[in-house]
């Protein structure tokens, strides 16, 4: 048993899963039938910090699109690509702070259509699927705004037989 | 700079690298003086860890001197002399904040390949794998050491590298997995597994307020190091545990009992031989023999430890019997940052001497030679350590 391999298909296969969900909360990003998910993280930063952590990494859309981020009065932030009358994608970060002192919920909610021809194929070339980069994104926020910076390991020395 | 480099079952390569460069503000990089070879290197070794790459430098042990720092690190400065912990961890998280360092959220890269596997990433490890980091390790000269104003501890002139080296996992982990038991006056603690984690918990249990310590292994060598600390001992070829450890309680069992074996365990019992069937078919990645017996072995109401390192899936876990004997079940890998400082003063103040353990010096050149020596019990190997610098 390869238990790499394995590993590997489970976060693929986890990531199709969540592509397919429709949480119902997604649903007034306002594109129907498309790509669905939800990504959650708690940090343990006040629910303000944790915004302006996200606006100064961030200050578009997270996805590649380049959208503009709006900041709602919730102090949600969101995100529309495409046309006002067919957006390709939409997503909103919420920043729900919990009680005694445990921090600030952080909630991305993400819907986009389906990719096309030409999409799938820009898929292979950009840097992941919004799966993936939306993720990432949101614990960059966490780890800076926990941490000041983000774990790496690029430029590290490995073995010269090293052929990843 | 010289590292070792994994590059697959049983083939560690000792090779020229680049060095290591500070990436974060609050790094560090550390000349590495002195590192180890640990039982859990063997895993790697073996092949059982998956998520290793070809070339990824490894080694968990080490200590030197911090050579550069980064710009935001307020703790550390050069010249200074420490022990690194093989845990990373960033001190800011829920975690970190509640002394669970080896839980740590923000230290691991690869997240979200340790969520896959086990729901949440624990913290990130130096030389352990991907799903761990992917961090170089400490068997080399040097070492990059993330969030270094965090773990690293600076150690005393007056204490030398041997006296202070293990402070980086296997002292802390043999003594935590003694504190999981929760001692009380009059306790027995049977310990399987009298490789250097295992001596560590039995000389830690006797610190901790042990009255008997009950050691079990089949290597000679081991359990004479082991009665040296004042351990009786179980022989698992020639007696059988179950019945021997009921005898020396008194017909009541263990009051706790340690795993200090994990994932690669021996035995002759079925179950043992079913387990390395089925390892050797490579269909499970763990054997859990000296799990299931410290189970049938400890009394009811008893505390099960377990430092010993496990991977993946345990097949025929005997759960039922766990349950219906309340059991208490400890295990995951050690806080080091928790327990560093104090065990630093216990070793300066003589309560315990780590240098016991130590049965071969040897250099990084010489690691692939050191590595099989370790694995095939060469020469009565307990622990290698190498000088670096």
């Amino acid at each position: 048993m390869n238990t790499g391999k394995v590993l590997r298909s489970l976060t693929l296969r986890r990531i199709r899963r969540a592509g397919r969900r429709t949480p119902g909360e997604v649903q007034p990003l306002g594109i129907r039938g498309g790509e669905t998910f939800e990504h959650v993280v708690t940090v343990t930063v006040p629910a303000d910090v944790a915004r302006t952590t996200w606006r100064r990494l961030f200050p578009q859309a997270p996805d590649h699109s380049g959208a503009a981020l709006t900041e709602a009065t919730d102090g949600s932030l969101a995100w529309r690509a495409g046309r006002a009358n067919r957006p390709q994608s939409a997503g909103r970060v919420s920043f729900e702070p919990l009680s005694h002192g445990r921090g600030t919920v952080m909630r991305l909610r993400y819907a986009g259509r389906r990719p096309g021809a030409v999409g799938k194929a820009l898929r292979r070339v950009t840097p992941g699927t919004p799966w993936r980069t939306l993720r990432h994104a949101l614990f960059q926020v966490k780890h800076v705004a926990e941490t000041g910076e983000v774990p790496t390991t690029r430029h590290q020395p490995t073995g010269e037989g090293r052929t990843q | 700079m010289k590292a070792v480099c994994w590059y697959g079952r049983g083939d560690m390569r000792t090779e020229t690298v680049p060095d290591p460069v500070i990436e974060n503000p609050r790094d560090a990089i550390v000349r590495v003086t002195t590192t180890a070879i640990c039982g859990s290197d063997l895993h790697l070794y073996d092949g059982y860890v998956p998520t290793m790459k070809k070339g990824d430098i490894v080694g968990h042990e080490f200590m030197g001197e911090v050579v550069d720092v980064g710009r935001d690190q307020k703790k550390l400065k050069v010249g200074d002399r420490v022990v690194v912990p093989f845990t990373i961890a960033c001190g800011n998280c829920f975690y970190c904040k509640r002394e669970l360092w080896s839980l740590c959220d923000n230290t691991n890269p690869n997240s979200e390949i340790a969520e896959a596997a086990f729901g949440y990433s624990p913290s990130g490890y130096f030389g352990y794998s991907h799903m761990f980091g992917g961090y170089a390790g400490g068997q080399a000269e040097y070492v990059r050491v993330p969030f270094a104003d965090v773990g690293p501890l600076k150690v005393p002139a007056s204490l030398d590298d041997e006296q202070v080296l293990f402070l980086s996992d296997i002292l802390p982990t043999g003594y935590q997995a003694a504190e999981a038991c929760n001692l009380h006056a009059g306790d027995i603690v049977a310990i399987w597994g009298c490789g250097p984690v295992g001596q560590f918990a039995i000389r830690s249990a006797f610190l901790l307020g042990a009255e008997r310590v009950i050691a079990i292994d089949n290597i000679p060598y081991r359990l004479a190091k082991a009665e040296e600390a004042g351990a009786q001992t179980v022989n698992f070829d020639d007696e059988d545990v179950f019945e021997r450890l009921k005898e020396l309680t008194g017909g009541r069992g263990p009051d706790s009992c340690i795993d200090a074996v994990g994932l690669e365990a021996h035995g002759v019992s079925l179950d043992a031989i079913y387990d390395r069937v089925k390892a050797a078919a490579r269909l499970v990645t763990d054997r859990a023999h000296v799990l299931r017996q410290a189970i049938h072995s400890c009394r009811k109401g008893g505390t099960i430890s377990v430092p010993g390192v496990y991977a993946g899936v345990l097949d025929k876990m005997p759960m039922g019997m766990a349950f219906s004997k309340g059991l208490t079940l400890r295990m995951g890998q050690t806080h080091v940052q928790r327990i560093m400082q104090p065990l630093l003063e216990r070793i300066d103040r003589g309560d315990i001497d780590p240098t016991t353990i130590i049965t071969h010096r040897m250099t990084l050149d010489e690691a692939p030679k050191a590595y099989e020596m370790f694995k095939h019990r060469v020469d009565d190997c307990l622990k290698v350590v190498m000088h670096v610098h």
